[in-house]
């Protein structure tokens, strides 16, 4: 029997090659994608897939939330997150949402197939940068990876996360109402909940709050690159390809 | 004496090879994401994947040596960013167009890389959509960007070079 995987990235051009990766693999099956974390789990519920593989930054609700999710639904559901960061703050909250593998996006094409083959074999999977840092944790006396960093998000519930990331991404309460299946009132008092716990005053608060603590993903610019002289460009918006 | 002037082959004779193909490089660190493009771009016969780099430095010297039509491109990469390589490959191979498939959904960023010498522009979260329209529309010296707008939607604007 075909081992039976489920992708979920918001990136089709990510899981065109990662199916492209792992259809090599006799026994192996694509049985599902998902294009954001909320679609991964309800996919994950109708297939009951062997093996998901999860990217972090998702929108709707990110790759860690899915996880928790993921492993409420079933228990015994094997997680792999792919991430393009290896910071301290993600892998431990990977491993606390119950993530079975951690694997880098710029090492996936390599220890992807080890990852899978690792959790189909009951074991856990970690890409060896990973690996470094958690021994580097252990042998520091008594302290955590992270020391230098804030304890992690205090107090927030599972929902509240779902509603911090909807509205840091730019949703109103009515939209994350419609998204959650609540009503707009109930979104309202968690978003009233959500800043009085946090000790935020603004939406721009909840947005920092939430790249800083990994709930949204950004990508930053390059760095010391001077920004080159806007050219003055002929052509103008048009709907069809002009003749050269 | 009548001279006979030698016919090399007739047009219906043309084989495979000798058909014009475009030719493209793929540049992004990650090597999931080459392996992505190269899968949607196989779908377009006549065009071919010539070479794969995975930082800038690399990017530049394959650059220089397969001469490829087209430079599909990212912008945040090790060793040298994804603008640098586009200003630097326009400079010095000007017949390679530079399309970047990129994270950064921008007009800013387009702007830059426009700047830059890019002929296109794609976000990758739209980059199996665009892709093949966005090569086929730089690999004739016209200019293609895409941005996502906030409701998922997109705007795919072509037009002329500005050269």
């Amino acid at each position: 029997m075909k081992t039976r995987i489920l992708l979920a990235d918001d990136h089709e051009i990510v899981r065109r090659g990662l199916c492209a990766l792992l259809q090599r693999h006799e026994g192996w099956e694509v049985c599902g994608e998902a294009g954001d974390g909320r679609e991964a789990v309800e996919k994950a519920r109708l297939l009951k897939p062997d093996v998901i593989i999860v990217d972090i930054g998702m929108p709707n609700l990110n790759g860690l939330d899915a996880t928790r999710r993921l492993l409420q639904q079933d228990p015994n559901a094997k997680v792999i997150v792919l991430t393009v960061t290896d910071a301290d703050q993600v892998i431990r909250e990977a491993l606390d949402a119950g993530a079975r593998g951690f694997v880098l996006k710029s090492d996936a094409a390599r220890d992807l197939v080890s990852a899978i083959e690792a959790l189909q074999s009951k074991r856990m999977f970690f890409t060896p940068r990973v690996n470094e840092l958690l021994l580097a944790g252990f042998l520091e006396k008594g302290q955590t990876v992270s020391r230098n960093q804030p304890p992690m998000l205090p107090t927030l519930t599972a929902r509240e996360r779902e509603i911090t990331q909807l509205l840091a991404e730019g949703r109103s309460s009515k939209e994350a109402a419609s998204l959650l299946n609540l009503s707009t009132k109930t979104v309202e008092t968690h978003r009233s909940n959500i800043m009085r716990k946090l000790s935020l005053h603004s939406i721009r608060d909840l947005v920092v709050y939430a790249i800083k603590n990994k709930i949204i993903q950004i990508e930053m610019p390059p760095e010391g690159n001077p920004p080159a002289p806007t050219p003055t460009l002929q052509s103008q918006p048009q709907r069809t390809d002009s003749p050269v | 004496m009548q001279s006979y002037s030698s016919v090399s082959f007739s047009e219906k004779e043309e084989t495979e090879e000798s058909k014009i193909m475009t030719r493209i490089l793929l540049v992004d660190d990650h090597p999931i994401v080459r392996e992505g493009l190269r899968t949607v771009l196989q779908r377009r016969t006549g065009w071919e994947v010539v070479g794969e780099a995975s930082n800038g430095v690399e990017a530049l010297q394959k650059a220089e040596s397969l001469q490829p039509d087209v430079m599909v491109l990212d912008i945040t990469m090790p060793k040298l960013n994804g603008l640098e390589v586009c200003r630097l490959t326009r400079q010095r191979t000007p017949g390679i167009e530079v399309l970047f498939v990129t994270q950064h959904d921008s007009p800013q960023m387009m702007k830059e890389a426009l700047g830059a010498g890019a002929k296109g522009y794609v976000v990758k979260s739209n980059a199996a959509r665009d892709l093949l329209e966005a090569i086929e529309v730089v690999s004739q010296h016209r200019i293609f960007t895409a941005l996502a707008r906030g409701d998922g939607g997109s705007s795919a604007v072509s037009g002329p070079s500005k050269s």
